[in-house]
C-alpha cells in the first residue's frame, strides 16, 4: 500500500450549488415532461449505439426514442460512412426496418416496395410511371445528425444541433475518445427492464455515493463505503454535468468477502467489489484512469440527459434510461470488456462478477417506483440533498438551463 | 494451453455429489437462477456445503482445457461450479432465497447485444 498522502481521497462533495431543498414537479408534471420532450430529447445528443455493432457496409441498427415515437435507422453505407435516418418510407410513412439489427443491401419498404440505398437515396419505385410527377431526388430519407465519440454512436434530432458532440461532451476529451474507442472493447452482457417511474429517478440513483452503505447493505456495503465515493460537478459543461469517483476502503478487510468471491478473484477482475489478484488488461487509459491512486476503482459520468457512463480499467458499464411517458421508462445496462475469457477459471470469475453486479443493480433500481408514487400523490413536494448528493443539483440545474436556453432561442 | 488429449489431471471423483450435480449442473445463468428461486434454503445450503470444499479442485481440473474443448462428461461439473456463484449471496449474505431489498430479479431481462430491445 502506498504512502498515507497517496491514500487521501478527494473531497466527498460540495455545497457550492446551494443547500436548499429541491422541488419534485419535474418528475411528475405532465407539462414539464412536454418541455423535456421538446427541448431535451429533440435537442440533446443521445447515445444510440456502438460503432462496432454496425461494422460492415449494409449493417444497420434501430434506435427508438420511445416517448417521441421516433424510430431511427443507423446504417453503414458502401462508402463506410455511418448515417442516421428516420425509419420512415417517404412514400406513405411506413417503417422501413423492424428488427433491432441486421444487414441489408438496400432499405426496402415492405408496404409497396420503395427502396433506398444506404445513403438514403430513393433508388427504386415499383411501377414508377403510375405516379404523375414523382421527383425521386426529392424523396430522400429524412436524415438525422450523427457523430461518433469513444466508439459510441450519438444522434441529435435537432434540425441544426446547437453544439458539436465534442463541445457537448467536454470535459470528457480526446483521451476519453481514444480509451473508450479502443477496438478491443467488446460487449459482454447486459439487462433491460421497464419501470413505472419517471426516467430521471433511475438516473438519480446512480449518481451519488450517499446511498451505498444502506441500499447495498445486503450485497457490497463496506467493499465500497459511501465515505469513499466522491461527488463532483462540471458547471461549465453542456452535456456532462457531474460525476462520481469510487475508491476502495483503506482497510481492505472491510466488506464481506465470501469464499466464492475470494476464489473467483484468483482468476479474473470482473467483480469490482473484490480486490482482484489480477487486473483487467487495458491499453491507452492515460488521462482517463486514475491509476496513480492505489484505491481508485471507477468514475461514473452523467452524460446528459439519460446516460450514466462508468469507466474503469478494462471495463465500461453504460446505463441508459429513456422515458416512455412521464410515469414510465425503459432502463438498460451494458458491459464492455477488453478481454474475453480464455479459461474456465476466468469464466467462473466472470459469472461471479455478472451475478454480483446484477444483484447490486436490483437494489439500485428498487426505490424509483416508490419515490415516483410518493411524488405523484403529493406525499412529498421537496427533497433534501447533502453535499455528497451535489450531482443531483448539477443534474437539476442542467435540466432547467437546457430547457430555458432552448426556449429563449425560439423566441423571436 | 493443454488440450483434452494431453490433460494431465484426471476427472475429479464425484461420488456422493451426483444428485447435486444433476440438480444444479444447468447450462445457463438463467436456468441456474430459476433453480435457486424454486429451491428452499435447506436445498441451497446442502448444495453449497457439499460443493464448496471441492471447488478449487474442480476449477483447476477444468482449467486444463481450452474453453471449447471441455469434455462433455465434465459439463455438469462446470455448470454446477458456476451455480455456486448463483447461490453465494443467498447462503453467505441473505440467509434467504431472494434478496428482499431489490426488485424482483426476473424483471431484469438479459440482453443479447447492445441494441437488443426485444420485440418492439
Amino acid at each position: 500500500m502506498g504512502k498515507v498522502e497517496n491514500l487521501a481521497l478527494p473531497e466527498i462533495g460540495s455545497h457550492m450549488l446551494g443547500t436548499g431543498k429541491l422541488p419534485v414537479e419535474q418528475y411528475v408534471s405532465q407539462e414539464f415532461f412536454e418541455l423535456e420532450k421538446e427541448h431535451i430529447f429533440r435537442k440533446s445528443w443521445l447515445l444510440a449505439g456502438r460503432e462496432s455493432d454496425v461494422k460492415a457496409p449494409g449493417d444497420y441498427q434501430n434506435f427508438m426514442v420511445d416517448t417521441l415515437g421516433v424510430s431511427v435507422v443507423i446504417a453503414r453505407g458502401k462508402d463506410q460512412k455511418l448515417r442516421a435516418f428516420y425509419n420512415a418510407c417517404t412514400h406513405r410513412g411506413s417503417r422501413l426496418v423492424n428488427a433491432s439489427t441486421g444487414n441489408v443491401r438496400a432499405l426496402v419498404c415492405s408496404f409497396h416496395g420503395w427502396s433506398f440505398n444506404l445513403e438514403g437515396d430513393l433508388i427504386n419505385v415499383p411501377d414508377a410511371a403510375l405516379f404523375a410527377d414523382l421527383d425521386q431526388k426529392q424523396e430522400h430519407l429524412k436524415p438525422i445528425h450523427l457523430d461518433v465519440w469513444g466508439g459510441f454512436i450519438f444522434i441529435n434530432l435537432a434540425q441544426k444541433p446547437e453544439w458539436t458532440l465534442r463541445e457537448y461532451l467536454k470535459p470528457l476529451d480526446d483521451k476519453f475518445d481514444r480509451y473508450l474507442g479502443n477496438k478491443d472493447w467488446s460487449w459482454s452482457f447486459g439487462w433491460r427492464a421497464k419501470f413505472k417511474a419517471n426516467w430521471k429517478l433511475i438516473v438519480d440513483a446512480q449518481i451519488e455515493g450517499y446511498h451505498v452503505d444502506m441500499t447495498h447493505r445486503k450485497t457490497i456495503a463496506g467493499a465500497i463505503p459511501g465515505s469513499s465515493t466522491a461527488a463532483y460537478y462540471f458547471p461549465e459543461s453542456i452535456g456532462v454535468p457531474c460525476g462520481v469517483a469510487a475508491y476502495r476502503p483503506e482497510d481492505v478487510s472491510r466488506g464481506m468477502q465470501t469464499p466464492i468471491n475470494l476464489l473467483s478473484a484468483k482468476y479474473g477482475a470482473t467483480s469490482i467489489y473484490t480486490k482482484p489478484e489480477r487486473q483487467f488488461a487495458a491499453e491507452g487509459g492515460e488521462g482517463v484512469l486514475k491509476e496513480d491512486h492505489p484505491l481508485w476503482i471507477f468514475d461514473n459520468y452523467l452524460v446528459f440527459p439519460n446516460i450514466v457512463l462508468f469507466v474503469q480499467k478494462g471495463q465500461i458499464l453504460i446505463q441508459r434510461t429513456l422515458p416512455i411517458s412521464a410515469d414510465e421508462c425503459i432502463w438498460e445496462v451494458d458491459f464492455y470488456h477488453t478481454e474475453r475469457p480464455t479459461s474456465f477459471g476466468h469464466v467462473f470469475n466472470m459469472e461471479q462478477g455478472v451475478i454480483q453486479i446484477r444483484d447490486v443493480l436490483s437494489e439500485d433500481l428498487y426505490t424509483a417506483e416508490g419515490i415516483h408514487a410518493n411524488f405523484k400523490c403529493g406525499a412529498i413536494s421537496h427533497v433534501s440533498l447533502n453535499k455528497q448528493e451535489v450531482p443531483l443539483r448539477a443534474y437539476y440545474n442542467r435540466l432547467l438551463s437546457a430547457i430555458e436556453q432552448d426556449q429563449a432561442k425560439e423566441k423571436p | 494451453m493443454s488440450t483434452a488429449a494431453n490433460a494431465t489431471q484426471p476427472r475429479p471423483e464425484i461420488s456422493g455429489l451426483e444428485n447435486h450435480l444433476a440438480a444444479w449442473g444447468l447450462p445457463t445463468t438463467e436456468k441456474r437462477l430459476s433453480k435457486r428461486l424454486s429451491s428452499n434454503m435447506e436445498e441451497v445450503r446442502s448444495f453449497y456445503d457439499a460443493m464448496l470444499p471441492r471447488l478449487p479442485e474442480f476449477i483447476e481440473y477444468l482449467n486444463q482445457f481450452p474453453l471449447d474443448a471441455i469434455p462433455k462428461e465434465a459439463h455438469q461439473i462446470a455448470w454446477a461450479t458456476l451455480a455456486m456463484c448463483e447461490v453465494d449471496n443467498a447462503v453467505n449474505k441473505w440467509n434467504n432465497i431472494t434478496l428482499d431489498t431489490g426488485i424482483d430479479i426476473l424483471r431484469m431481462i438479459p440482453k443479447k447485444n447492445f441494441p437488443d430491445r426485444g420485440q418492439q
